[in-house]
């Protein structure tokens, strides 16, 4: 082999060496906590924090399978536990329904039967105490995005560098905007009620009917994140902040932790407790 | 006075239509120079904080710093409104399409971010238009699929430039255009766009007439006839170029202008023919100077260096022309070492070798600064004249070597010379060796013939003295110590001439021996005189055997002396008294008679050996022999 040779084989050694290494790199970097919370095509990451509450009454459960992932997100409200107690059974409820592999299948349907479920078991639990819930759920099942809300919880999705909010939300400005949209209110009375974020309704209340559930499944593209909130974490920090930290470099949960430092570090009278959910899909 | 000489008629509607705010933004301003138009549609959800205002408010205040038609200008407030809404103290990313339209009532420019659109029109004609900044396939939108939340806000902010975008902004800006009277300008959103297509727009501006309130009614019209499902936010702004601004000093003003152009012609025309014959003038002696530096170069590398000295004195002539101090410094170089080599050839043609070699060498050094130019001719002349000193280092050593007689290594450093000043064609070297050598050869026989005859002369003389000391021992031997000394005496002086001290020496002790023995000699003879004597003595008082002894002691002397006459002499005497001894008588007659004869015979002898002692000059010593006695 002559030197020409040599040294043309070396190179193209190299240039596959480095090939190999620039698909390695392409690969999904995973870090942070271990590989429970990786899923074969997700990467998750949770992060809560109390604020200044005296108790944590956010509370996430997630479920996997073959077939897909169901997280969900809930931010209990009331006296002492009772909103922990509250959220907690909602997480205990969906964790259940969604034990069955005929739930991925049937979002909508399944999505509706937990939620009635999780109100009619809090309400026997909390009957005195009246705690309550915000509920927010995804279900992800080949790269498509179900959801459904009740509550503040906020489900947005980072696409292009913007984070779309995806759920509406069971607020007074919310319902307002479809009230005016209705023509059951005017447009001053709408705009004059836009400031007002509070709920309307929650899991854990008499009558409870009404939950936001997707109309088209969001259809998703590798290396989106998707983002589970409660008003802790919305309310507190800019939106524009929370698009910036998903812009950075890292592992999904070193974002989840980023953005409740941010809430931590916010200079404000009562925080509220924050938790978010951070999935990034492949 | 522009703004008061011309007609503009502006005109808008704006809207929040089925939303719950206007997040839709139009303005402008009039100055007397020129007007300044902004259209702005907010893309953030609501309740839009305001981004449309926010941007044209930037604008404004970005054109009223310098109010302008350029380019920079329009870019500058285009960049004021992206950089507004960046830094907006606000919970989202502020963004806005925004498009703007400065006119100095003659002309317009414009500038647009994002989807805000802008057509312009004449005489029934859309003679310019923007194009949305938009990534939207038209074909997808027209096939309207269903889609989700997410696609459908990936549909409606699908730009690829807007404002509040930070990194990556290129705005669009059009070129300067010339208004007419008539002309329309219309500016619109989003809200109108998506509702009325492009010909239902051109159809109620092309026939545009009247105010523009008219004609705006009539869009707002046709959008309300549409009924759409979903009315955004909806504004439209139409712009009526009634009259343009006409100069009225504008003859004077063109006449003016075109005076001063011509005279700006005619000074750039002479300007430049100045220039470009000063370019000329300059290119010109730029080639002078470096056809005459090129010229150096070439005539030191042909080690003619006296036309390189010419030469570069015209180029350094022709530098300082061109006052280019670089060139000047590089050729002062040049010239100095030009005029150093030249020096050192004169010292070397004028054969003053050593002064030649200082000069080279001062020659090298500025070689130097010359890009080692004549490194190679000095290193050569340098070479020869090493040479040739050492043909004269040779020459004079083998001089040396003669002198001092050593005619071999004198001539192997003459042999050396001249093989080295053949090598190096130094004929004059060579001859010198050659005469050297001739002087060499002719002193070296001269010296071997000397020799030879010195050696001849000494050999002759170590001959004869040798021959001299052979016969003075041999004269010795027969006891003929006065001629042996003779000898001696003869050989003595030929050693003394050849310097042979050592058989000097030997010679002398010789006839030391010789003059000791003849001394001796002497005595004995004396002692055999006075033994004669003696029985003479006795014969004559007839004491015949006394007489007998005697004459028989000194008989024995002679004998021992070899002197074999003195014997017979003795042996006759001898003979005389034994003849005597017989007769007395007549005995002593002839006793007498021979008496006489011997006293005679022994006299003449005396007489002879004493002028022989007197001769050779010696002293007598002591005689020692039996039974003589010294007087």
């Amino acid at each position: 082999m002559t030197l020409l040779e040599l040294t043309i084989a070396i190179l193209f050694l190299i240039m596959l060496i480095l090939c190999f290494m620039r698909v390695l790199l392409a690969l999904p970097h995973r870090s942070g906590k271990p590989s429970q919370n990786s899923i074969d095509s997700f990467e998750i990451g949770t992060a809560k924090t109390i604020g200044d509450r005296e108790v944590q009454e956010d509370e996430y459960g997630t479920n996997n399978f073959g077939e897909g992932l169901m997280v969900v997100l809930a931010d209990g409200q009331g006296k002492l536990h009772s909103g922990r107690i509250a959220s907690l059974t909602s997480i205990q409820v969906f964790q259940e329904v969604f034990q069955l592999r005929e739930a991925f299948y049937n979002p909508q349907y399944y999505f509706g039967k937990a939620f009635r479920r999780a109100n009619k078991e809090v309400l026997q639990k909390l009957a005195d105490n009246r705690g309550t819930a915000s509920v927010g759920v995804a279900l992800i099942r080949d790269l498509t995005l179900y959801y459904a809300v009740v509550g503040n919880i906020k489900i947005a999705v980072y696409r292009n560098r913007e984070l779309v909010p995806i759920s509406a939300g069971h607020t007074i400005d919310m319902l307002a905007k479809q009230k005016y949209q209705e023509g059951k209110l005017t447009k001053q009375e709408t705009v004059a009620l836009l400031e007002n974020h509070r709920l309307y309704n929650f899991v854990g209340r008499d009558g409870f009917r009404d939950v936001e559930v997707f109309d088209t499944p969001i259809v998703l593209r590798t290396g989106e994140y998707v983002l589970l909130m409660s008003d802790g974490v919305y309310e507190t920090i800019r939106w524009r902040d929370i698009e910036e930290c998903l812009g950075k470099e890292g592992s999904c949960q070193s974002k989840a932790e980023a953005l409740v430092e941010m809430v931590d570090q916010k200079r404000q009278n009562d925080k509220d407790n924050a938790s978010v959910i951070v999935i990034r899909v492949y | 006075m522009r703004k008061q000489n011309s007609s503009f008629q502006t005109d808008f509607i704006s809207e929040a239509g089925i939303d719950l705010t206007n997040n839709d933004y139009f303005a402008y301003v009039e100055y007397d120079k020129y007007a300044c138009y902004v259209i702005a549609d907010g893309l953030n959800e609501e309740p839009d904080p305001m981004s449309a205002s926010l941007a044209s408010q930037a604008v404004f205040l970005k054109f009223q710093e310098h109010p302008s038609m350029s380019r920079q200008t329009l870019g500058a407030c285009l960049r004021a409104a992206d950089k507004a809404l960046c830094e907006a103290e606000s919970r989202e990313l502020l963004k806005a399409s925004i498009t703007v339209v400065i006119t100095d009532f003659v002309n317009m420019r414009y500038g647009y971010l994002g989807n805000t659109r802008l057509r312009h029109y004449r005489k029934g004609f859309v003679i310019n238009q923007s194009h949305d900044m938009s990534l939207a396939n038209e074909d997808a939108k027209q096939q309207r699929l269903p889609e989700d939340t997410l696609a459908e806000h990936e549909e409606r902010n699908n730009l690829y430039s807007y404002a509040g975008q930070g990194r990556g902004l290129a705005p669009t800006i059009s070129q300067k255009i010339k208004l007419e009277n008539g002309d329309v300008i219309a500016l619109y959103t989003r809200g109108i766009w998506e509702v009325l297509e492009a010909k239902e727009l051109d159809s109620i501006f092309v026939e545009a007439v009247d105010s523009p309130q008219e004609t705006l009614k009539e869009v707002e019209k046709r959008i309300l006839e549409k009924q759409p499902k979903q009315l955004e936010n909806y504004t439209c702004a139409a712009i009526f170029v009634n009259k343009v601004f006409l100069d009225p000093n504008r003859k004077r003003t063109i006449k003016k202008i075109i005076i001063i152009s011509i005279a700006a012609v005619l000074i750039m025309a002479i300007l430049a023919l100045a220039f470009c014959f000063f370019r000329y003038q300059r290119q010109k002696q730029l080639d002078e100077l470096n056809r005459r530096y090129t010229n150096t170069i070439e005539y030191i590398q042909d080690s003619n260096f006296l036309r390189a000295n010419e030469e570069c004195t015209a180029a350094l002539a022709a530098a300082e022309k061109l006052s280019d101090k670089k060139r000047i410094s590089q050729i002062s170089d040049y010239q100095k070492l030009i005029e150093a080599i030249n020096a050192a050839d004169e010292a070397y043609n004028s054969q003053n070798y050593e002064a030649a070699r200082t000069a080279y060498l001062t020659a090298m050094e500025r070689s130097r600064y010359a890009d080692r130019i004549a490194d190679e001719y000095i290193d050569g002349r340098l070479e020869i004249i090493t040479a040739y000193l050492s043909v004269f280092d040779y020459i004079q050593l083998g001089d040396t070597l003669a002198a001092q007689g050593d005619y071999e290594r004198a001539e192997e450093k003459y042999l050396e010379a001249k093989n080295l000043a053949t090598r190096v064609y130094f004929e004059a070297g060579r001859q010198d060796a050659m005469n050297s050598l001739d002087d060499l050869y002719v002193s070296r026989n001269e010296t071997e013939q000397g020799d030879v005859a010195a050696a001849q002369s000494k050999a002759s003389n170590e001959v004869s003295a040798a021959s001299l000391v052979a016969e003075g021992d041999s004269a010795f031997a027969k006891g003929d110590y006065s001629t042996a000394n003779v000898y001696y005496a003869m050989a003595l002086e030929k050693y003394e001439e050849l310097g042979d001290t050592a058989h000097a020496g030997l010679v002398q002790s010789k006839s030391e021996s010789s003059s000791q023995k003849a001394d001796a000699g002497i005595l004995k003879e004396q002692e055999a005189e006075i033994y004669l004597q003696i029985g003479s003595d006795h014969e004559a008082a007839g004491e015949m055997l006394d007489a007998k002894k005697q004459y028989l002691f000194a008989k024995n002397i002679y004998r021992e002396l070899q002197l074999d006459d003195k014997v017979a002499e003795v042996d006759g005497l001898l003979d005389l008294l034994e003849v005597s001894m017989a007769a007395n008588k007549a005995k002593a007659e002839a006793e007498s008679f021979a008496a006489e004869r011997e006293a005679a015979a022994a006299q003449s002898e005396a007489a002879a050996q004493t002028e022989a002692a007197a001769d050779d000059g010696k002293t007598a010593k002591n005689a020692i022999g039996p039974g003589v006695s010294t007087q």
